[in-house]
C-alpha cells in the first residue's frame, strides 16, 4: 500500500459507546470511546472540533465533540433525533460497536483566547460544541481572566446538562447565567428571559480583552452579535462556530463550501470578521 | 522533448501495445453516446470525433465507486487495483481538467487515497482539436484547441499521420520507444501551427475573462442570479456532465452486518445538498445555487487554486434543457 492509501482519510476507526443517557426529550447524550486504548488516551483534538460518526448500513454524520481534551480517554457527544441516521443511532445499546474518524476542523484557537476574560454564550443545542469549551476553560481556569456562561433553552426540560450547569451557579469563579424562554410548570429557578437579555448581568470585564463564544440556533446569531458589539467586544475576538451538512469533512465533497472556504477544515470556528467579510457564511 | 510521426496505418500497434501496460481508455461510440471505454481492440475506439458526451474524468474520479466494505463490524477500503490507465484521444480542454481535479484531491492536508490510486501513475495522450464545435469557448479560459496543460503526450492529426509531441518525461520517453515512428519534420510542425491558427479562428472572440473574478465579487446580491433561477430546472445536468464539478455523497448500501460504502456524484443545485439536520438551509432558493455553480467556477475556485473552474468545454450548453448558456450568463456578468 501507498502511503496516501495508509493515511485513509475514510476509513472510519472502531469505537464503543460506553454510556448513554437523554439530556431531554429528543437529545441523548453519549459517551464513546475508541476501542484501541492506547488511540482514545492519546487523541489530541480542541473544544469546537467534531467527528465523523459512521453506522453500518447507514451512513455518516458529524457530530460536535462536548468533552474536553483536558479530560482525556472518553469522547462525549450530545445528539438531537432528527432524521435516520440519529434515529438509527438512539436505537444502538451501551457496547455498540461504532465507526469514528476525526477530529475535524479548526477548533478554537486555545492559545489566542488564554489571558483574557471569556464570554461563551449558548442557545439550545449550541451547548453540544460549547460544553467542551467552557469544561477545559474551567479545568485550566488560571489561564483566563473572568468567564461567563450565558445559556437559553426555550422551557427547562430543553436545557442541555442541567444538573451540570446549575453546579456551575454554586462555583464563585465562573458567572453562570440560565435562561428559559417559557417556564410551563412555573419552579424555574434561574432566569425566565431571552439568553440575550443576559447581558444586563455581565460585569467587570475588559471589553477590549474579552473574548466571545457563540453557539446556538441560526437566528440567535444576529441578536447576540449585536449585544456583543453593544459591550464594546472587538469583532476580531468574536468567534461562532458554525454548522453545515458535511459528507467528508475533509475538504473536499464540497457540500460545506462557502466561498473558498471549507466548513470543515477552514471552519466551523470564524470571527465576526470573517462572517463580515464571507458573504454566505450565516 | 521529441516530436515524431505516427503512421495512421500504424495505430492499432501503437494501441496494441498501451493495452499491454495499461488499461487503455478511449473514444468509444455505444447507442449514439461517445464516451472514454475501456480498450480491448483497436477497431472499438474512435478518434474522429469532436468531444466525448460524457467526461473523461469519470475514469479517475466515478460516478458511483466503492471506497470501503464492512463485514461484522470491520471496515476495509477497496482500492482499484488494476493496471495504470492510459487515456487516448483526451481533448485539451479535458486534459486541463485533470489538473484542476488533482489539485483539488491532492491538496496536502488531507490526500484523498481514491483519486491519488487511480490519477497518480495515469498516461495522458491527448489529441488537438482542429475543428471545434459551435459550443467550444476554451479561448476564453486560458484554454487552445492545441494545448498541452495536463497531457504527457499531445497528438496533432496531419491528415495520413500523427504528430505526437511528448510534453513530460513520461511521455518522451514512451515516444524513445517507438523506434519505427519517423521524426516530425518542419512542414510538418508549420502544419500544426497553420492549424492551430485555423481552430482558434473558429472559436469564438474572447470576452475580458480576467476581469470576472472581480466583477463577481460584487455581485451577491445581484437580480441575475434570480433572472437565470428562473429558467433553471435545478436538475443537475451541467454539473454531472461538467468536467471540473467533484462535489460528491457517500452513502451505503446493505445492512448493519455486510455492505459497502459509496462515493457518489453530487450536485450543489439540489436543495438538499445544504439541507442540515436541523432543517435549516443556507442555500434554500434556487437563485443561491444558481449564484453557487456561477461564483464557483468563476471566482471562488480562483481563490483556492488559481484557476478558472471551466474548461470551456460547452458540455453544459449542448445538454442544459432549458438552453441556459454559460457564455451568455459570462457576457451578462461583464455587462454588469
Amino acid at each position: 500500500m501507498s502511503d496516501f492509501q495508509e493515511e485513509n482519510p475514510f476509513l472510519p476507526e472502531p469505537a464503543r459507546i460506553v454510556r448513554k443517557y437523554d439530556l431531554t426529550s429528543d437529545v441523548r447524550f453519549f459517551q464513546v470511546r475508541f476501542v484501541d486504548m492506547e488511540r482514545a488516551l492519546s487523541l489530541k483534538y480542541l473544544p469546537g472540533q467534531f467527528m465523523m460518526f459512521s453506522l453500518a448500513g447507514i451512513g455518516e454524520a458529524p457530530f460536535s465533540i462536548s468533552s474536553t481534551p483536558s479530560r482525556p480517554g472518553l469522547l462525549e457527544f450530545c445528539i438531537r433525533k432528527v432524521g435516520e441516521f440519529t434515529e438509527a443511532l438512539f436505537d444502538l445499546k451501551e457496547n455498540a460497536i461504532i465507526g469514528i474518524r476525526g477530529p475535524y476542523g479548526n477548533g478554537f484557537d486555545l492559545e489566542r483566547i488564554k489571558g483574557h476574560d471569556f464570554i461563551i454564550v449558548v442557545g439550545g443545542l449550541g451547548a453540544a460544541p460549547l460544553r467542551s469549551l467552557i469544561l477545559y476553560a474551567l479545568d485550566n481556569r488560571d489561564n483566563f481572566g473572568r468567564i461567563y456562561y450565558l445559556y437559553g433553552a426555550r422551557t427547562p426540560a430543553d436545557m442541555l446538562f442541567r444538573k451540570e450547569f446549575f453546579e456551575f451557579i454554586e462555583r464563585d469563579d465562573l458567572g453562570c447565567l440560565l435562561a428559559v424562554d417559557h417556564d410551563p410548570d412555573g419552579d424555574w429557578p434561574c432566569y425566565i428571559s431571552k439568553v440575550t437579555d443576559l447581558f444586563k448581568y455581565v460585569k467587570n470585564i475588559d471589553v477590549q480583552n474579552t473574548y466571545a463564544a457563540v453557539c446556538g440556533p441560526p437566528v440567535m446569531y444576529r441578536f447576540v452579535i449585536e449585544k456583543l458589539i453593544a459591550l464594546g467586544i472587538p469583532k476580531n475576538q468574536i468567534l461562532m462556530t458554525l454548522e453545515r451538512r458535511m459528507k467528508c469533512g475533509v475538504g473536499k465533497c464540497g457540500h460545506c463550501v462557502v466561498g473558498d472556504i471549507y466548513t470543515c477544515i477552514d471552519g466551523p470556528v470564524f470571527t465576526y470578521w470573517d462572517i463580515i467579510n464571507k458573504k454566505g457564511l450565516i | 522533448m521529441k516530436k515524431l510521426k505516427l503512421k495512421k496505418k500504424n495505430l492499432g500497434d501503437f494501441i496494441n501495445e498501451l493495452t499491454r501496460d495499461y488499461a487503455l481508455y478511449a473514444p468509444q461510440e455505444k447507442e449514439g453516446t461517445i464516451s472514454f471505454s475501456l480498450v480491448e481492440k483497436p477497431e472499438e475506439i474512435t478518434l474522429d470525433y469532436h468531444n466525448s458526451d460524457t467526461s473523461p474524468k469519470e475514469i479517475f474520479f466515478p460516478q458511483k465507486e466503492v471506497i470501503l466494505t464492512y463485514q461484522d463490524g470491520n471496515s476495509q477500503p477497496v482500492f482499484y487495483e488494476g493496471k495504470p490507465f492510459a487515456l487516448l484521444g483526451v481533448r485539451p480542454c479535458d486534459a486541463k481538467s485533470f489538473q484542476l481535479l488533482h489539485q483539488v484531491f491532492s491538496t496536502k492536508k488531507f490526500e484523498d487515497p481514491y483519486w491519488l490510486t487511480r490519477f497518480k501513475n495515469a498516461l495522458i495522450i491527448g489529441l488537438a482539436c482542429n475543428d471545434t464545435l459551435p459550443t467550444c469557448f476554451c479561448n476564453w479560459l486560458d484554454g487552445s484547441p492545441h494545448g498541452k496543460e495536463g497531457m504527457d503526450i499531445l497528438l496533432t492529426d496531419l491528415g495520413e499521420t500523427y504528430l505526437a509531441e511528448a510534453v513530460t518525461e513520461k511521455g518522451e520517453s514512451l515516444l524513445k520507444q517507438q523506434k519505427d515512428w519517423e521524426e516530425a519534420s518542419e512542414a510538418d510542425l508549420k502544419q500544426a501551427s497553420k492549424l492551430e491558427e485555423t481552430a482558434l479562428k473558429s472559436l469564438p472572440p474572447k470576452i475580458e475573462s480576467a476581469k470576472l473574478k472581480e466583477k463577481l465579487d460584487g455581485m451577491w446580491d445581484d437580480p441575475l442570479w434570480e433572472e437565470i433561477a428562473q429558467r433553471c430546472l435545478n436538475c443537475g445536468a451541467c454539473a454531472y456532465l461538467c468536467p471540473t464539478c467533484h462535489c460528491f455523497d457517500i452513502q451505503d448500501e446493505g445492512n448493519e452486518k455486510n455492505g459497502k460504502r459509496i462515493r457518489l456524484w453530487d450536485c450543489c443545485m439540489y436543495p438538499l445538498f445544504t439541507k442540515e439536520g436541523s432543517g435549516h438551509n443556507p442555500r434554500k432558493n434556487p437563485a443561491d445555487r444558481v449564484k453557487q455553480r456561477f461564483m464557483h467556477k468563476f471566482n471562488y475556485i480562483i481563490q483556492n487554486f488559481d484557476k478558472y473552474g471551466c474548461i470551456g468545454c460547452g458540455r453544459c450548453i449542448t445538454y442544459c434543457p432549458v438552453n441556459i448558456d454559460v457564455r451568455e450568463v459570462l457576457k451578462q456578468i461583464l455587462e454588469t
